[in-house]
């Protein structure tokens, strides 16, 4: 079988044409909302977050709501009471983040092991991602939102960019700032919400991390940062997703593994501060002393 | 004019700031000068409605809350992220964004607007730089040309000469002086009593409270320092003729 075949063979399942498809979607926002977790120093809360949408999940599944709804009101509301929590007493924000996403992650837990005893849903579905399992409806779910998350950002990019990178600044210049924080924490939560078919609550801010930190290494401008991101995302996804059929291995850590070979290379070999690339120009730059071997001679 | 009233601020228990009052006159480079912890940038930071306070500022007359456009600041370095991907140019142009306004983009007049300002600090040939990799003093140069590009009337800087080399001290020094010359008016919060006091029109001496406020000349006594450092100083008359303080 050739590369073509391999390729194009899978798709003439419908399944496999909505994760494809899926898997681009979510790939494409999860480098987006992930570049401003990465720049505005938030990893932690965006990890709370996605565990914290469950027991909205849940509760929305057994109310006969759109869970996807349920699970975006959970993580809004999660944010919400981890700042209350921090503001309002001495604890701080790391430690009120772990208790509110532990809370709501157990109690999402709980709802769900009590509801999939009657339903046919299946808990490990919710944690790790069931991309070969996207319906229709769950596909125009995950399309929604990502045209909203990104028309937003295509919208007021330059506002988010000067509050995400100099938020005191903005607020003197009168930019409303505690509305824009509420922006990217409902867009992080929608991304989190449109990505948990594919890659699951446990592992979605891999991939949100993942094709953001290593285009962070590459770049010097946001607007680069995320295009280069979601090149690295949709790639990710889309190679994860054939692993997992393949090899018939969970989706969500197979694009979560191929995201974190492209971190590597990044870390390694960026041009600028790659960990390597150091060590390969320093090699070059040294005038080379007469009678030692030629440089080629060390080259692989 | 800026006019302040009873500004008062506390964080928890403590009283960082007691009832500030003041009326700044336009046109003047005014120096805030105090010991560490004094509330020096508290009292930037209230005035310009960053953190909570009681008390009234009021610029021309109206409350300064609704005249936003009208200032500009620029933090203290270490407020930042230098790390953060953007350019010289991109940081310029924030000072741009709320005169671009909202749904809109840049236009061909606010990217002059940016370049001049940055030929004004001297820094047109780092546009395309990320920022983290200039020197302390070119990035403080960079954050005023973005103050320069806001085109306001009144500035606020939190301590612009720390970690910034003689070459960028003394470009800013001159470019505060054609601010104040353009009937801009400046508010520096600066620590050091050294020879930068001698550019200031007017010097606020802070602890906590104000201690003394008024033209250089009158204020910048030994009697209203030993107010503000606590006897702590020692003052010398360099053979120059500049005055030196220790603290």
């Amino acid at each position: 079988m050739d590369l073509v075949q391999l390729l194009v063979d899978p798709l003439q399942y419908g399944f496999m044409q909505r994760a494809l498809i899926s898997a681009l979607l979510v790939g494409t926002i999860c480098a987006i909302t992930g570049s401003y977790l990465i720049v505005r120093r938030l990893s932690m809360l965006g990890d709370a977050v996605s565990r914290a949408v469950m027991p909205g999940l849940a509760i929305a599944f057994l109310l006969g709501a759109n869970i996807f709804f349920g699970a975006f009101i959970a993580g809004v509301t999660a944010t919400g009471l981890i700042g209350a929590i921090h503001t309002n007493s001495k604890i701080k924000e790391d430690t009120a983040m772990g208790i509110v996403f532990s809370s709501f992650f157990s109690l999402g837990i709980i709802l769900i092991t009590k509801i999939q005893k009657d339903n046919k849903i299946d808990l490990n579905h919710f944690l790790f991602g069931n991309i070969l399992g996207v319906s229709e409806s769950d596909l125009i779910t995950t399309l929604v939102i990502s045209i909203i998350v990104i028309a937003t950002i295509s919208l007021i990019y330059k506002e988010l960019l000067f509050h995400s990178f100099d938020p005191l600044g903005a607020k003197s210049v009168g930019l409303p700032v505690q509305a824009l924080n509420l922006v990217v924490m409902s867009l992080i939560a929608a991304t989190i919400v449109a990505s948990m078919q594919s890659v699951g609550v446990i592992l979605v801010i891999a991939l949100m991390l993942g094709p953001g930190s290593t285009a962070f290494l590459l770049t010097k401008k946001l607007k680069t940062m995320m295009l280069l991101s979601v090149a690295v995302g949709a790639v990710s996804s889309t190679v994860g997703l054939y692993l997992s059929y393949y090899l018939d291995i969970s989706s969500g850590p197979a694009v979560v593994m191929v995201s974190t070979v492209f971190f590597i290379l990044s870390f390694l070999f960026s041009p600028r501060q790659g960990l390597l690339t150091h060590f390969l120009h320093k090699d070059q730059d040294e005038p080379s002393v007469s009678g030692s071997l030629p440089k080629s001679a060390y080259k692989p | 004019m800026l006019d302040i009233q009873n500004l008062s601020v506390r964080y928890r228990k403590n009283l960082a700031l007691e009832r500030a009052s003041l009326t700044i006159q336009p046109q003047r480079i005014v120096g805030i000068i105090g010991p560490n912890g004094a509330g020096k940038s508290t009292f930037v930071k209230a005035i310009l409605d960053l953190i909570s306070y009681t008390g009234t500022v009021t610029y021309k007359n109206k409350p300064l809350k609704g005249q936003m456009k009208q200032v500009a600041y620029v933090p203290q370095r270490t407020a930042v992220d230098w790390d953060y991907p953007a350019t010289v140019e991109d940081v310029v142009m924030m000072g741009r964004c709320i005169h671009i306004g909202w749904l809109r983009w840049a236009s061909a007049k606010d990217r002059e607007i940016v370049r001049e300002s940055l030929v004004r600090v001297g820094m047109e040939s780092f546009a395309d730089r990320q920022i983290g990799e200039l020197s302390g003093g070119q990035q403080q140069r960079v954050f005023i040309a973005r103050a320069l590009a806001q085109k306001a009337d009144l500035l606020f800087f939190d301590e612009p000469f720390v970690g910034v080399d003689q070459t960028s001290e003394t470009i800013i020094f001159q470019i505060f002086e054609e601010l104040r010359n353009e009937h801009k008016t400046l508010l520096v919060v600066n620590h050091d009593l050294g020879e930068a006091v001698s550019h200031y029109d007017d010097i606020l001496l802070l602890k906590n409270r104000v201690i003394a406020f008024g033209p250089r000349e009158t204020v910048f006594n030994d009697e209203n320092l030993a107010l503000a450092y606590g006897g702590k100083l020692s003052r010398f008359v360099d053979s120059d003729g500049s005055t030196v303080v220790l603290s």
